[in-house]
C-alpha cells in the first residue's frame, strides 16, 4: 500500500492506516533527530510534535513531493525551531566504531583489516567533525537516501547548494583518510 | 570503481550501520503515534469548525473576490499598456487553469506588496513557487521569430562551449581568477551573461547568485517550471535540424524569472550543472520586445561543448606509480556539435614508458611487426571492421618507403592512394573506389608522429559497409591528446 493510499485510508478515519504509516517512519525520523540532537530527550519530544504538526496539516499534503520529502521537511524546521527557541548549541553524535568491524572483508590480511579499519573510524571521525549542515545533507543523501533535489527541498536550499556541501564534505573526508593512511603507512 | 562511487557507498554503508541501530524505543514510538493521533483530531475538529464558519464567511469571500479582480484587472491594464500597438502579444493566452495547481500555497509570496529585492537570497530561490504575475508576461508571448538561418554559433568559455544567438548578437568574454564571463548584447537592451566558475567552486555559486540579485531591481518573482523550457523549444520551426541529442540533463536546471512591473523589466536567472561545470545564466530583456523573447531558452538547450573534456569529479583512483586517474569520464566533441560521454581507462605502454587514455570497453591487441610493433584498438560494438592503431616504429623503419611499408604491412592495396594530408608529409592517406560497388569501399591513413624524441605512428581504418562515422577519429584524437611519458 503506498503512502498515497495510507493517506486517503487516514483522511477517511482508518485508524489501521495511522498506525500503519506511523511506523512505516517513526524510526528514520527518530534516528535524523537524534543525529542533529544527540539527546535521546530532546529527540522524543521532537518526534512527538513532528508528528502531531504533520497529522495536523496532512489534509493539506497534496502529493507535489514525496510524503517522505514531506515529512523530513517539518522534522527538519522542527529541529531548527527547536534551536531557536531554546538557543541551544547542536551537538553532534559519535558514531560506534564497532559498526565498523564488520565492514572490512573476510579473507584480508590482519594488516589490510587494520588498515581498512583506520579508514572507517577516519570517516566517522571526520563525519562528525563536519558543520551541521554538511551533515545533515549526508544524512538525507546516504541514509536516507533522498535524491540531490529532494535533501534540497526538505533543506530549503538550491540543488547546487547541497551539491557544493556534498562535495565539501567528500573532499574532507578524502582529505582525512589519505592523511591518516599516509601516517599509519610511515609508521 | 570510481573515487567519488567509493566513497559514497563507504558513507552509504557506514550511515546504514547507524540506522541498524538507533531505532525509537517503544514506549518514544507509542507517545509518537499517540500524538500523530491527537493532531488528527485537532485537524479533523478544525475542519468541523471550518464547516461551521462557512455560512457567515460568504460575504468576506465575497469581498476577497472583488479585491482579486481588481488586481487582476490592474494587471491587464499594465499589460496593455506595455503592449500597446502589438496585438500579436495575445495570440497565445496564458492558460491560468492549467498553472492554478503549481501556484504555492504560501501566500507571502504571491503578495501583491512590491519586493525589497536586496532581501532575496539564493537560499529563498527553491521556496519562491509560481507567480501569476511573471507567468503571465513571459507565457503569454508568441513564439520568437527563429529562423534557423539567422542563427549562428558563437564559441565561449576560450571556446570549450558554443551557443546558438541570432547573427546580430555580439558577446565579449572576461576572465578574472578562474571565472569565465561570456556577455552577450542584443537588440535594444537585450542581454545575457553565461558565468563559468570552476569545476570545484561549486560553493561560490550562491555567492554569485547573490550578487546577481543584488543588482536587479525587480517587483514579483516566480520559478519556471523546466518542462515548459523543454516543450518551447521543442515546437520551434527547424528544430529538427538541430541535433540536441546528447543534451545535459536539462531537467536539473534551476530556472527563476523576476519581472519589474514598473519599467517593463524581465530577468532570468538559471543555474545549472554541465557535467560538473557550475554555470549561471542570466538574461534581461524588455517585456514588450517580443521577437528576442526567450532566446535565453534557446542559448539553454542548444549549448553544446566543443573540446574533449572530462566529466569533473567523475575521475577515478591515482594509479599508485603513474599518478593519473585509473578512470575517467569524458565529453568527447563533434563537430556537428554532438558529443558523447565515454567512460575512459588508462592503459599503459610498460615498455614505453607511455600511457593514455581508451574507452574501457575497447579490444586491445598487441602485435610485433618487421619494422615497428603496435597496438590495434576495436569495439565491435561500433563496427565490427574498423579500427585505430598507435605503435612505436624501429629504428629499422625507412622512412622514405613509409607508405609501402605501411601499405604492405596492413595489407592495403597500394592502388588506394590518396593524399588527403594536405602539406605533411607524414601522413599517408589512402581511399578506395567511391564508384558502384560501396562494399569495396575502405579509407584510412597512417600518419607518422614524434613524440617526448621518438618516432610512433597511428593509423585509423574504416570501410563503407561497417562505417564508424568518426567515433574512432575522435577517441584516437583523445588518445594521442592525453599521452604522456613517465
Amino acid at each position: 500500500m503506498t503512502d498515497y493510499e495510507l493517506i486517503e485510508d487516514i483522511l477517511a478515519g482508518d485508524q489501521q492506516a495511522v498506525r500503519l504509516l506511523h511506523e512505516r517512519y517513526v524510526d528514520r525520523v527518530f534516528h535524523y533527530i537524534y543525529n542533529q540532537t544527540s539527546s535521546h530527550h530532546d529527540t522524543e519530544e521532537l518526534l512527538q510534535d513532528v508528528f502531531f504538526k504533520a497529522a495536523c496539516q496532512l489534509e493539506r499534503f497534496e502529493g507535489k513531493s514525496s510524503f517522505k520529502t514531506w515529512l523530513f521537511k517539518i522534522a527538519r524546521n522542527a529541529v531548527i525551531d527547536f534551536y531557536r527557541k531554546q538557543n541551544k548549541a547542536r551537538r553532534t553524535v559519535s558514531t560506534e566504531s564497532a559498526a565498523l568491524e564488520t565492514l572490512g572483508g573476510r579473507d584480508e590480511s590482519a594488516e589490510h583489516t587494520a588498515l581498512r579499519k583506520l579508514h572507517m573510524e577516519n570517516v566517522v571521525d571526520s563525519i562528525d567533525q563536519l558543520p551541521d549542515q554538511y551533515r545533515t545533507v549526508l544524512h538525507l543523501r546516504f541514509i536516507e537516501d533522498f535524491s540531490l533535489k529532494e535533501t534540497a527541498e526538505i533543506m530549503g536550499k538550491s540543488v547546487l547548494a547541497i551539491k557544493a556541501m556534498q562535495r565539501r564534505a567528500r573532499t574532507a573526508l578524502s582529505e582525512s583518510i589519505s592523511m591518516e593512511v599516509t601516517s599509519y603507512e610511515e609508521k | 570503481m570510481r573515487k567519488n562511487n567509493h566513497e559514497e557507498d563507504m558513507l552509504r554503508s557506514l550511515t546504514k550501520k547507524q540506522t541498524k541501530q538507533v531505532k525509537a524505543p517503544e514506549k518514544t514510538k507509542e507517545a509518537s503515534l499517540q500524538a500523530f493521533t491527537r493532531g488528527l483530531g485537532e485537524n479533523h475538529n478544525a475542519r468541523e469548525k471550518e464547516k461551521r464558519r462557512t455560512r457567515w464567511k460568504h460575504g468576506i469571500f465575497g469581498g476577497l473576490a472583488t479585491v482579486v479582480a481588481a488586481g487582476v484587472g490592474a494587471i491587464l491594464i499594465l499589460h496593455t499598456t506595455l503592449t500597446d500597438g502589438q496585438t500579436d502579444f495575445q495570440s497565445t493566452e496564458y492558460n491560468q487553469d492549467n498553472h492554478d495547481n503549481d501556484i504555492v500555497e504560501d501566500a507571502a509570496v504571491i503578495t501583491d506588496e512590491p519586493w525589497n529585492s536586496e532581501s532575496l537570497t539564493p537560499d529563498d530561490l527553491p521556496q519562491l513557487g509560481k507567480d501569476d504575475r511573471v507567468l503571465r508576461h513571459i507565457l503569454n508571448h508568441e513564439m520568437i521569430n527563429y529562423n534557423v538561418h539567422q542563427f549562428e554559433y558563437f564559441n565561449i568559455r576560450n571556446d570549450h562551449y558554443s551557443v546558438r544567438l541570432p547573427r546580430n548578437w555580439s558577446v565579449r568574454e572576461d576572465y578574472d581568477d578562474g571565472v569565465y564571463r561570456s556577455e552577450f548584447k542584443g537588440s535594444g537592451t537585450d542581454k545575457m551573461t553565461f558565468t563559468f566558475l570552476p569545476e570545484d567552486r561549486f560553493d561560490e555559486v550562491d555567492v554569485e547568485v547573490q550578487q546577481i540579485l543584488n543588482n536587479w531591481d525587480y517587483t514579483a518573482g516566480s520559478t519556471i517550471n523546466i518542462g515548459e523550457v523543454k516543450s518551447f523549444v521543442s515546437s520551434l520551426p527547424g528544430k529538427e535540424y538541430i541535433s540536441n541529442s546528447n543534451q545535459f540533463d536539462i531537467n536539473e536546471v534551476e530556472l527563476y524569472a523576476f519581472v519589474n512591473e514598473e519599467n517593463g523589466r524581465l530577468y532570468e536567472l538559471f543555474i545549472f550543472d554541465f557535467f560538473g561545470q557550475p554555470i549561471i545564466l542570466t538574461a534581461e530583456s524588455q517585456i514588450e520586445e517580443k521577437n528576442d523573447d526567450r532566446l535565453s531558452w534557446v542559448a539553454l538547450s542548444e549549448m553544446s561543448i566543443t573540446k574533449n573534456r572530462p566529466v569533473y569529479g567523475s575521475e577515478g583512483e591515482l594509479h599508485p606509480e603513474i599518478m593519473r586517474p585509473e578512470s575517467k569520464d569524458t565529453i568527447l566533441a563533434h563537430f556537428t556539435g554532438q558529443y558523447e560521454v565515454v567512460e575512459m581507462s588508462l592503459m599503459e605502454f610498460p615498455e614505453w614508458h607511455l600511457s593514455s587514455y581508451l574507452p574501457s570497453n575497447t579490444e586491445v591487441e598487441e602485435i610485433q611487426g618487421e619494422h615497428f610493433n603496435f597496438y590495434r584498438f576495436s569495439d565491435p560494438e561500433i563496427s565490427e571492421n574498423s579500427y585505430y592503431v598507435f605503435g612505436k616504429l624501429d629504428d629499422s623503419f625507412d622512412l622514405d618507403n613509409a607508405r609501402e611499408i605501411f601499405h604492405s604491412s596492413f595489407g592495403i592495396d597500394l592502388d588506394f592512394k590518396e593524399n588527403l594530408g594536405g602539406s605533411d608529409p607524414y601522413i599517408f592517406s589512402y581511399a578506395g573506389s567511391t564508384g558502384s560497388s560501396h562494399e569495396e569501399f575502405i579509407d584510412g591513413y597512417f600518419r607518422i608522429v614524434e613524440r617526448f624524441g621518438e618516432y610512433y605512428f597511428t593509423h585509423k581504418h574504416a570501410d563503407r559497409v561497417d562505417y564508424n562515422s568518426g567515433e574512432f577519429t575522435k577517441r584516437l584524437d583523445f588518445f594521442m591528446d592525453n599521452l604522456e611519458k613517465h
